[in-house]
């Protein structure tokens, strides 16, 4: 089928075009460190507001 | 499709995160009696000051220190308003409404739901220390809603 | 730059996709000075004169912010990016149906504005029965709303005429996360139009005596939360695919970006109860089932965040930064059209925390109906949403006019920038910590009669006025930089961003774009979770209501 070839050959070109580290993943540490910064946040403020709930009822 | 090795393990620990927040707040909820407010019973929103029991709002002692307030919302307040309590007291606020929806509101406690009309709204406060607690109209009514309030006074 | 960059919107696509971001400032202009006038009145500084309800304010500020400057300027954004992305045109029938809508929901909003005017309609943006406005508000929010529906249709066309066009070809992201959007508005309006035109209209007009208050409650809320990813998924296009390119980077990973907006398809809906979470007649368990839903549609933000801190790691490592963090200094700070998003995502991190405390069930009865509430969407849509929108206007009207986005204008657009961004971390940072006290939102000023309480809130209220004071100077600012992009700037060519995707990154798979199936399993879903409360609020409803005119 048309569409299947023309996805293949995609592929294949992508596949021969020289790249110095094709299969390396790229560095995302600062990446990591910035979520993770992100998801204590939300941990944190949460507990907060559970917390006074909790002290409230 | 292809994750990157640091966003697998940010997603597993985002969705722990929430799956943790679940767990907690189902015990907390189902467990430990602290679902939101859910009262089911209904009435019919034209006939409230002839249905029991807001044909007879007021403080009703129920218990050694445990009462319950029947209350009637209406644009712009809560009748009676100013009801006095004794200090340790459990209260259980009965209200609905007369005419458009409204809040039940005691800043500075878990006191908060809202009160529609054909609908009865229940919720339990202990009143651990003395003071004049405001209650407010949290949910906009009209024109007076900014004056809807009362006070519980616990001496 | 390659051929691909220089591809300009043409006149026809221009003018439609002007006329609605033209409509969405002159709505954001109204709306920003009622919010001026509301902060000055609660923080006591002003008395409004006898002809003016602060609550007529309120509900004007409501609609135009929230329905009108968003839906015109989500339209237009949408139109002129499908346009940039299919070689400069919108098909013939994107076109027309996109005029279609342009005229519906201008007429609409006109007619609401003035019952609004006439204080015949005084019941704020969430219009919840039994206050009844006039017919003709419900009528006009009715127009509105269908025409916003031609807006999609409009997008729907042009991406089903590149795809025919393009056979075999994945769809350009920005036309997908139009398209996606667009579904989930088209699924979403469904529960406001069944309210407004099945019970509301005939209500207000006189020919059925009541209205079934909780079922009206429970389809408007079926529709008010994914009107937020309404609001907030173009935001989140403009993040996956201009700011890359804005950047000098790609798009980091085209799949993930498609798959987030499939899982808000999906996620978006099933989930109103959580706007209903204190009302009673909805039993506890539903009201978990839904916040159980809501805390997953916070997983594709999740992947957002993501993706957004990978493209400026992999961009400023590709320039050559080297530490943890050295990428950080890489980005064009100086570019507002960088600057502004970039500031959005970041207010978005406790826009986004707040957003989950709100939907922690038991955790609502803390802040329900509280400022808190009104300060939590002024970080969402009014920042994160809102600024994100500036800085596409400061690229796309100049790119639609035919004008430059000057280096003056640039720079005054990052002062426009700044100076939101310090008024609302006033105005917000007060109002969350005022809500956790109580103060309640929507309500004019008083002390309760000098309640005790009530009075300790003022210091925090001026602190709300002063932050008003701040935002509003950066509303003229920001109005002055449309108008001159728009009439005055200098004639050139200004580049409508759109990012490429690396050239590692692999295929897209065809899945994403099977929308029959993702429109299924959002289906499935709704009736999931709405299916048996919405029969049960219908079977056994109390009396129905009067209505009410309490203003």
């Amino acid at each position: 089928m048309n569409l299947q070839s023309q996805h293949q050959t995609q592929q294949k070109v992508k596949k021969t075009q020289p790249k110095t580290q094709p299969n390396q993943e790229p560095s995302l540490k600062g990446t990591f460190i910035s979520v993770l910064l992100l998801g204590a946040f939300i941990v944190a403020t949460w507990f907060g507001v559970f917390n006074l709930f909790i002290n409230r009822g | 499709m292809h994750l990157h090795r640091y966003e697998k393990i940010w997603l597993m620990l985002g969705t722990g995160a929430l799956a943790l927040f679940i767990v907690i707040l189902s015990v907390n909820a189902f467990a430990m009696g602290m679902t939101p407010p859910s009262h089911m019973e209904m009435i019919d929103p034209k006939k409230v000051d002839q249905t029991a029991p807001f044909d007879k709002p007021g403080l009703k002692k129920i218990g050694p220190n445990e009462y319950e307030l029947v209350m009637v919302s209406f644009a712009f307040g809560y009748q009676p308003g100013n009801v006095e309590v004794p200090k340790g007291a459990k209260v259980t606020f009965i209200t609905t409404s007369k005419d458009v929806v409204h809040g039940f509101q005691i800043p500075g406690t878990n006191v908060n739901t809202m009160v529609l009309p054909g609908h009865v709204s229940k919720i339990t406060h202990t009143f651990d220390e003395p003071g004049k607690f405001l209650i407010l109209c949290n949910e906009y009514c009209g024109a007076g809603h900014q004056i809807m309030a009362t006070h519980v006074i616990v001496k | 730059m390659n051929r691909e960059d220089n591809v300009r919107v043409d006149r026809a696509a221009a003018k439609l996709s002007l006329a609605h971001i033209y409509v969405a400032f002159i709505g954001f202009a109204i709306a920003a000075l009622c919010g001026l006038l509301q902060g000055l009145v609660r923080g006591g500084i002003v008395t409004l004169p006898k002809w003016l309800g602060y609550y007529q304010l309120l509900t004007t500020h409501g609609v135009m912010m929230g329905l009108v400057f968003t839906t015109f300027f989500i339209i237009g954004l949408f139109l002129a990016g499908a346009a940039r992305t299919s070689d400069g045109k919108l098909s013939p029938a994107a076109s027309k149906l996109g005029w279609i809508g342009w005229w519906m929901m201008t007429i609409g909003t006109g007619m609401a504005t003035v019952t609004i005017l006439m204080n015949d309609a005084s019941v704020l943006y969430t219009f919840y029965a039994p206050m009844k406005a006039s017919p003709w508000f419900y009528v006009g929010a009715a127009l509105l709303v269908v025409g916003s529906w031609f807006g999609g249709y409009a997008i729907f066309a042009n991406y089903a005429a590149w795809k025919k066009a393009n056979r075999g070809k994945t769809s350009p992201l920005f036309q997908y996360m139009a398209v996606s959007t667009m579904i989930l508005w088209q699924i979403a309006t469904l529960g406001v139009a069944v309210e407004v035109v099945f019970q509301l209209i005939p209500w207000s007009f006189g020919w059925v005596d009541g209205v079934d208050i909780l079922l009206s409650r429970s389809l408007f809320w079926f529709f008010g939360h994914p009107l937020v990813y309404f609001w907030l998924m173009p935001a989140y296009a403009v993040w996956y695919v201009s700011i890359p390119k804005i950047i000098g980077g790609k798009v980091f990973s085209d799949s993930l970006a498609r798959t987030s907006f499939v899982l808000f398809i999906l996620l978006s809906m099933p989930v109103g109860f959580h706007h209903q979470l204190m009302e009673p007649g909805i039993s506890a368990s539903w009201k978990m089932i839904h916040v159980i839903l809501t805390l997953m549609v916070v997983v594709p933000s999740l992947m957002t965040a993501f993706s957004m801190f990978a493209t400026f790691e992999t961009t400023g490592r590709a320039k050559g930064a080297k530490s943890l963090f050295g990428w950080f200094k890489t980005l064009p700070w100086g570019d507002v059209r960088f600057f502004a998003p970039f500031m959005g995502m970041l207010y978005f991190i406790p826009a986004g925390a707040g957003g989950i405390i709100n939907a922690s069930n038991q955790l609502n009865q803390v802040i329900h109906n509280t400022i808190w509430v009104t300060g939590h969407f002024h970080l969402t849509v009014g920042t994160s949403v809102a600024l994100t929108f500036f800085a596409a206007a400061y690229w796309i009207i100049p790119h639609l006019t035919g004008r430059k986005l000057t280096k003056t204008a640039n720079r005054l657009g990052i002062v426009q920038t700044v100076l939101w961004l310090v008024g609302m971390s006033m105005m917000s940072g007060a109002m969350h910590f005022l809500g956790l006290q109580g103060a309640p939102r929507r309500t004019d000023y008083t002390t309760y009669f000098n309640d005790e309480t009530a009075l300790g809130w003022m210091s925090y209220q001026k602190l709300m006025a002063m932050g008003g004071e701040i935002l509003f100077f950066s509303s003229i600012l920001l109005i002055g930089l449309v108008v001159y992009l728009a009439f005055f700037a200098p004639k050139g060519e200004e580049e409508f961003p759109i990012g490429e995707t690396s050239e590692n990154a692999e295929a897209t798979p065809k899945v994403l774009e099977r929308w029959g199936l993702w429109v299924g399993i959002a289906a499935f879903l709704i009736v999931l979770a709405y299916g048996v409360p919405l029969a049960q609020q219908i079977n056994h409803a109390p009396p129905a209501s009067a209505g009410f005119r309490t203003w």
